[in-house]
Formats: C-alpha cells, sequence, structure tokens
C-alpha cells in the first residue's frame, strides 16, 4: 500500500508574526520556516504504519516555490521515502492545491492520502476536503486515531460534541488532529541518508492545472492590539457594562 | 559591504603594533619568544584586538550577500571593532608604538554607533524576539538546527534549571535520546560508525548542534559532545588502525561515554610539563598521579589521560603518551575502582558554581594498569601524546565558540522576552532606548561570534585555522560574559532569582574562559606568540 502525505511550508510556530508596511503580506526575511505541524502529525502517522508493515511506501508531496524543498527533506528524514514537489511561484490557494494533489493521486493511485487538517498559516481547513470531492473517495477529517484493516480505514474524529468512529473504504481522504501522535524528533544518521532520497519535481501545467488565484488579498493587517481590561465589583455591573458600553447583550 | 576604509586602518594600527613587538622581542635580528614576556600587557591586547579583526572581516563576508538587516548589523560591529581597538592601541605608545591618530577616522564610527542607529536596531530585533534564520546554511543544516533546536526545547530546557540548583547529573534518558539522535558520531567517520562523510569533514553540523543544546543548558546537554569530539580527533590523527575500528564505533553510538585528564594540580595551561607517571610493565603501563579537572569522569566510560612515559625529563612534551583509560560509568559525586593486581583509580567532584550537570573530577591513580593495547597509536603512539592532545584540543575550541553562541542567543531571547512584560513607570523596559541600545549590541555581537564561529568551522574542515579556532573561542567567550551580565541587568532582581534560568546563564558564560585554554593562554601562548612571529608577513 501507498500513503501520499503532504508538507506544507508554512512559517515557524515560534516566529512572531509581522505585516509588512505596506500591507501586502508577512514578513518572510530572515524567518524560520517549518513544516506545518498538522502535516508533521500525518508524516508521522505513515511512518508509524510503514514501520508496522502495513504500508509500502510514504510518498511526500509539497507545493509551492523551490524552497520547499528543504520542507520536503524534512519529511524524508522523519522517514518519507521519496518526494514530489509542485513548483509554483503562484499565491497558492486551497482548491488549487487539492486540483494539484488530485493530478498526485491520479499518477501516484495511493490507497491513503494523510493529510494536515489545517496550515498554521491561513488556518483553511478546506484542502483535504476538496481533495477528496475532487477524487470522489471518501474523507475521515479531524482524526485522533487511524486504524487499517482489509481495506478500511477506521477513524476516530474529534468533533464539537466529542469523538466520533467512522469507518471509510480505502482509497480514502484522512486529516489529521492534534492528538493522533507526537511526531518524533529526525535523528542525524536520518538527516544524513535523506539527502540520498529522490525529489521528482513538477510544474503545475505539467500536470495541466490551472492555479490562478480566484481569490484577491486586498490587504494583511495585524489583529488589533487588546485594551487593557477593567475589574468589576458585581453582576449588575457587568450586565451594565455587556448592555450599554460594549452593547454585546440586548 | 567590503572595503570599508576605517577597517583597514585598524589592521594597519594592529599590524604596525605587531611589528613594533616583534622589534622590541628581537636579539641580533633573531626573534626571541622568551623576551615575550616582557611586553604581556600589549601581547593580550594585540591578541584579543586580532580575534575582533577576524570576527569582523568574516561578517563583512557574509553580509555581502544578506539581509539589508543583517549589513545593518555587520556596518555596526565593524564601527565598534574599529572604535574600541583604536582606542586601545593608540592610547598607550609605550606599549604598543607610535601609531598613526590620522588613520582612527571618526564619521562612519560615530553615526553607525548613535543611539539613534543602535536603538533602530534593537526595536528590530524586539520586533523579531532574536529570532533571525541563517542564510547560509544548506536544507540539511537548517533541518540539524532545526531538530536540535526543538529537542532542546522540549526535551532538555524543562530539566535544566533543577539539574543546575540540585547539582544533578545529567539524567539518563537526556543522555540515552542524545545519543540515539546520533549526536556523538558527529565528528566521526561513516566507515568508522559516526556521520561525516569520509570524503570530506562538516564541522557545521557538530557546531550547530552544540549552539542548540547550549543554548538551554552549558552542562545538562550542550557541553556532551565536546569530550567525544576530542578523543575521536586524537584516536583518527594518531590511533592505530585496529585502535580506530575498535573504539570509535562504540564512542559513536554513545556506549562508551568519554571524559579528558589532561590537566594537573600543579599543571594546567602549561601541558608540555604533565607529570602522570606511566611506567612500563608486563604487557602494559601502570600509571601513577593525580589528575584534576577531569569533567564528566565520574559517568565515563573511557578517559583519555595523558601521562608521562619517558622518565627522562628533559624530554618534555616529548616523553607524554596519551592512554585510553577504561572504567565503568559511576553516577556518584565521588568513585573508586579497584584492580586485582592491587591498582586503584578513584575520583572525587568538584564543587563549582556553575557549569553543573557533568560534574568535574579530581582523579588519582594508583599503580593502575593499563594494557599496552590502550597507548594510542601503541608503540608508534609513545611520545606523541602530546600532538594528539592538541589535535583534540582544536576540536575542543571551535566547539566551545558553538556554546558561548548558545549561551548569548538563550540570553538574548531571555532579554527581550522579559523586557517586554515587564513594565517600569508604566511602560515595557523594552520600550525604553536604553533597553533597545543594549538589546542592539547584544545582538550585533550574536550575529558576529555565530558567523565568526562558522566561518572557522568551515576553515577547520579544509584542514586549516587551527590558530582561528583559539581565535575564535577567545572572542566568543568573551562576549558572552558582559552579555550575560548585561541580560541579567535588564531581569533586575529576577535575573539575580536562582529560580531564573537567567541567573545560571551568567554563572555558566564564566567558565567559558576558563576551560578548554584559558583567555590568558591562548592569547599569549597561542595567539600573540604567533601574530608576533609572522608580523613582518602579514
Amino acid at each position: 500500500m501507498k500513503v501520499l502525505v503532504t508538507a506544507k511550508r508554512v512559517v515557524d510556530y515560534n516566529v512572531n508574526i509581522r505585516v509588512l508596511n505596506d500591507n501586502s503580506g508577512v514578513d518572510l526575511n530572515n524567518v524560520k520556516m517549518s513544516v506545518n505541524p498538522f502535516d508533521e502529525i500525518a508524516i508521522e502517522e505513515a511512518v508509524r504504519l510503514r514501520e508496522a508493515d502495513k504500508v509500502e511506501e510514504v510518498i511526500v508531496v509539497s507545493v509551492g516555490a523551490s524552497a520547499c524543498q528543504e520542507q520536503i527533506r524534512t519529511a524524508l528524514a522523519l522517514g518519507a521515502d521519496r518526494g514530489i514537489l509542485v513548483e509554483t511561484e503562484e499565491d497558492m490557494q486551497p482548491l488549487a492545491v487539492a486540483k494539484l494533489l488530485n493530478a498526485i493521486v491520479d499518477k501516484e493511485k495511493p490507497e491513503l492520502i494523510i493529510l494536515g487538517k489545517q496550515a498554521i498559516d491561513g488556518d483553511n481547513s478546506q484542502t483535504g476536503q476538496m481533495l477528496a470531492a475532487l477524487a470522489g473517495i471518501a474523507q475521515a477529517t479531524f482524526a485522533s486515531q487511524i486504524e487499517l484493516k482489509d481495506e478500511v480505514a477506521t477513524v476516530t474524529r474529534e468533533i464539537d460534541g466529542g469523538l466520533e468512529t467512522i469507518s471509510v473504504k480505502l482509497p480514502a481522504v484522512i486529516t489529521t488532529d492534534l492528538r493522533l501522535n507526537e511526531p518524533r524528533y529526525a535523528s542525524l544518521p536520518n538527516i544524513m541518508k535523506a539527502k540520498k532520497k529522490p525529489i521528482d519535481i513538477f510544474t503545475p501545467t505539467d500536470l495541466g492545472i490551472n492555479v490562478e488565484p480566484r481569490v484577491k488579498t486586498l490587504k494583511v493587517e495585524p489583529p488589533a492590539e487588546r485594551q487593557a481590561g477593567i475589574i468589576v465589583e458585581t453582576v449588575e455591573e457587568l450586565v451594565d457594562k455587556l448592555r450599554n458600553d460594549v452593547k454585546v447583550i440586548p | 559591504m567590503k572595503g570599508i576604509p576605517e577597517l583597514k586602518n585598524t589592521r594597519k594600527i594592529v599590524h604596525s603594533s605587531l611589528k613594533f613587538i616583534q622589534e622590541k622581542c628581537s636579539n641580533n635580528g633573531a626573534f626571541d619568544a622568551l623576551s615575550l614576556d616582557d611586553h604581556q600587557y600589549a601581547v593580550y591586547t594585540l591578541a584579543l584586538s586580532f580575534s575582533e579583526l577576524e570576527a569582523a572581516k568574516s561578517f563583512a563576508e557574509y553580509a555581502k550577500s544578506s539581509s539589508d538587516f543583517e549589513k545593518c548589523l555587520a556596518s555596526c560591529f565593524i564601527a565598534e571593532v574599529v572604535h574600541s581597538i583604536n582606542t586601545r592601541l593608540l592610547s598607550s605608545p609605550k606599549d604598543f608604538g607610535a601609531g598613526d591618530w590620522s588613520l582612527a577616522t571618526t564619521s562612519f564610527v560615530s553615526e553607525q554607533l548613535s543611539s539613534d542607529n543602535l536603538s533602530k536596531i534593537g526595536k528590530e530585533i524586539i520586533a523579531k524576539n532574536g529570532h533571525i534564520e541563517a542564510m547560509d546554511l544548506t536544507d540539511n543544516q537548517k533541518l540539524i538546527k532545526r531538530t536540535f533546536g526543538q529537542f532542546a526545547d522540549e526535551v532538555v530546557a524543562p530539566i535544566a534549571q533543577d539539574i543546575h540548583r540540585f547539582n544533578m547529573s545529567i539524567p539518563e534518558k537526556v543522555l540515552k535520546e542524545v545519543g540515539g539522535l546520533g549526536c556523538f558520531g558527529l565528528s566521526i567517520p561513516q566507515r568508522y560508525g559516526g556521520l561525516l562523510r569520509d570524503d570530506n569533514e562538516d564541522s557545521l553540523g557538530m557546531i550547530l548542534v552544540t549552539e542548540e543544546l547550549s543554548r538551554v543548558s552549558l552542562g545538562g546537554a550542550g557541553s556532551l559532545i565536546t569530550r567525544p569530539e576530542i578523543v575521536a580527533r586524537a584516536l583518527l590523527m594518531g590511533g592505530t588502525e585496529q585502535q580506530k575500528r575498535y573504539w570509535l564505533p562504540k564512542i559513536a553510538s554513545g556506549e562508551k561515554l568519554c571524559a579528558i585528564a589532561i590537566t594537573e594540580p600543579d599543571y594546567g595551561s602549561d601541558v608540555a610539563s604533565v607529570q602522570l607517571k606511566a611506567t612500563p610493565v608486563s604487557k602494559g603501563w601502570i600509571l601513577n598521579g593525580s589528575k584534576t579537572w577531569s569533567t564528566f569522569a565520574g559517568r565515563a566510560h573511557v578517559l583519555l589521560t595523558l601521562a608521562r612515559t619517558e622518565s627522562d625529563k628533559s624530554l618534555g612534551h616529548k616523553g607524554l603518551s596519551l592512554f585510553i583509560v577504561e572504567k565503568p560509568s559511576f553516577i556518584d559525586e565521588d568513585f573508586e575502582v579497584k584492580q586485582s593486581s592491587g591498582g586503584c583509580l578513584s575520583g572525587k567532584a568538584i564543587p563549582t558554581v556553575g557549569y553543573r550537570g557533568m560534574h568535574s573530577y579530581q582523579l588519582f591513580f594508583d599503580d593502575f594498569f593499563i594494557p599496552e593495547t590502550n597507548i594510542i597509536g601503541e608503540k608508534e603512539g609513545a611520545g606523541k601524546g602530546f600532538y594528539f592532545t592538541m589535535r583534540g584540543f582544536t576540536g575542543g575550541r571551535i566547539q566551545t565558540a558553538a556554546r558561548a553562541c548558545g549561551l548569548i542567543q538563550a540570553s538574548l531571547n531571555k532579554a527581550i522576552q522579559y523586557t517586554k512584560s515587564r513594565e517600569v513607570f508604566s511602560k515595557p523596559v523594552a520600550d525604553y532606548q536604553l533597553t533597545q541600545v543594549k538589546l542592539a549590541r547584544i545582538a550585533i555581537y550574536l550575529f558576529a561570534a555565530r558567523r565568526f564561529t562558522y566561518a572557522v568551522g568551515r576553515l577547520l574542515d579544509k584542514g586549516e585555522g587551527q590558530m582561528e579556532a583559539s581565535l575564535v573561542k577567545l572572542f566568543t567567550c568573551r562576549a558572552s560574559e558582559w552579555i550575560t551580565r548585561d541580560a541579567m541587568q535588564m531581569h533586575g532582581g529576577m535575573g539575580y532569582a536562582e529560580e531564573n534560568d537567567m541567573s545560571r546563564y551568567w554563572l555558566d558564560a564564566r567558565v567559558l574562559s576558563i576551560f578548554e585554554g584559558t583567555e590568558e593562554t591562548l592569547a599569549l601562548k597561542v595567539i600573540g606568540r604567533s601574530l608576533i612571529e609572522r608580523a613582518g608577513s602579514i
């Protein structure tokens, strides 16, 4: 069985995000970039499945500029077997990424596709669902547990009300939630070995996909700074403030 | 970036001072090294100045192809170096020769070192939370840095302060994980079970791992790979093929932990005078005497021990050989190993103010038997121990520079974090000019120290840079001292509290200029002497 996983290049979660002065985007100069943490969980899950002999090959895909090879190498060091980069300088949006991934799925025919439930930059949480629809296969999103048996994946999902367990027929798309696993650290020997693993590079044109953005970014602004709070003495005062000052209750 | 005339002028001032001292130390046209001791202050000052010049050179080189902000940091560092060297050397013609004051132009310097410029840099570094991703690392190197950064933050940082406060020994779990990630094999070629490619050296991996681990704990993790580094270098240079095949894979895997036993109660920097006596007996040697400051000797399975194998004392450093002393691992601060032949090796940890986690031991050898296969190089290695030790030390010095970089980064991060959240007179400390200027200076030195360390690492990979390893150690370790001091100062009382990591950084920084070659020995004996000897030709 083949598994396809994703490794999106995002600003590291530790970095203090700063908006550019002209409001055109965020500052990426000298900024540490990482694999989207949810994707890291997807990679770890796939590698564990291979270590448990349930899977033969783990393929990692990234979409974006040539620098995304860094994130593919990270996934290879964590245990993925080979990489695919769809190289484009375009501003990539979920539908375009889903279409590109669908084209890769067509080529590679993986039985399982595991993606992060969302990326920590855009927080869209759309790509996995779109991919499942485009490929016409099942989806199990927000997974906190995955079991594979006889062409069926039993997936525990984290939903608003608690946990839900569903079975989906393979091939299927699964997106990962935080509690699915704890990714390992890449060991130095594995980092060295990753250098030798192959990465294939395609362009959207090679795959016959139009990736032109559908949504135009007009302006990027930092969140408004939080104002200092006040301490109220009584419940009556609180209700009064909420009703008359902030006007959030009628 | 290149061709800043002020930097060239300062280089001229340094060179004319070096020639001045060279002339003073010449006897009938020949250089007389002994008379250098009459000019210690000048030699020491020149060695420091030269280390700063070299740091400026590597920073300027890097900045040529870096971001605008890094260019800005580099210019400021160059101004700082130019200003401080000029002031030092031009102030006392009696010591440094009559320098040419006209070379000490200041318009570049005063622009760069103005509070306007510095506070602007400070604000930017605060906004970036002290994080600046280096632009000249390969994908693999970035991955190493990120992986070990994360490992350090998640596994080591939570226990780092307890290791210090309660003088604990590094937990087994940390040793296992550091070994499991492959850290002990960083300087060992692949054919001996390590990570180095057989066809080329790569110090940068070792530097990055050390830097990241030292950022959270100097004693609890950052110094773990110094000892295998030194042992591996010595073995690679002097060991027989059989010794390399036997020992290196065990060191690389972490199966055998290492310590170094060179320094003695009466001889520290003066390695050539070491007295521990090795007497030949049937099938081996017996060791008698004592060693001190042997860090990690308790936990170690292997002590790299320098001993005198020749009874003729006039042989000096040519009478020394290097032994691999095997012993069981002990977690306690006292240990004793008794041999059936009656030999004994005992150790006792010396309490220290910082650099805790590994414990530094005093060792006593009493008729302690060592098999003949455990002398490095066997018959060929007898009398060459001094040279093998020095090869190991070069590795230790570049490593120590990386340790200093880690400690400086930790102090910068901590100071930014604290000054942003702490309010004084109703605004955050970070919003004041003085804080911004101080943080800017720390950042400037951090990036200079890091650039210099990486540059020397690359030089060592080419088989060069023996003196540069001493220069970078001198520069980075000294910088870490005032930096941890300033960062602590920005914390006010909290920085002095034992529970705060900042107080540990300050204590730990002090050891850096003391171990792995004291500042004075490096400046006077290694750097100063060599600079003055070749003063005519540079």
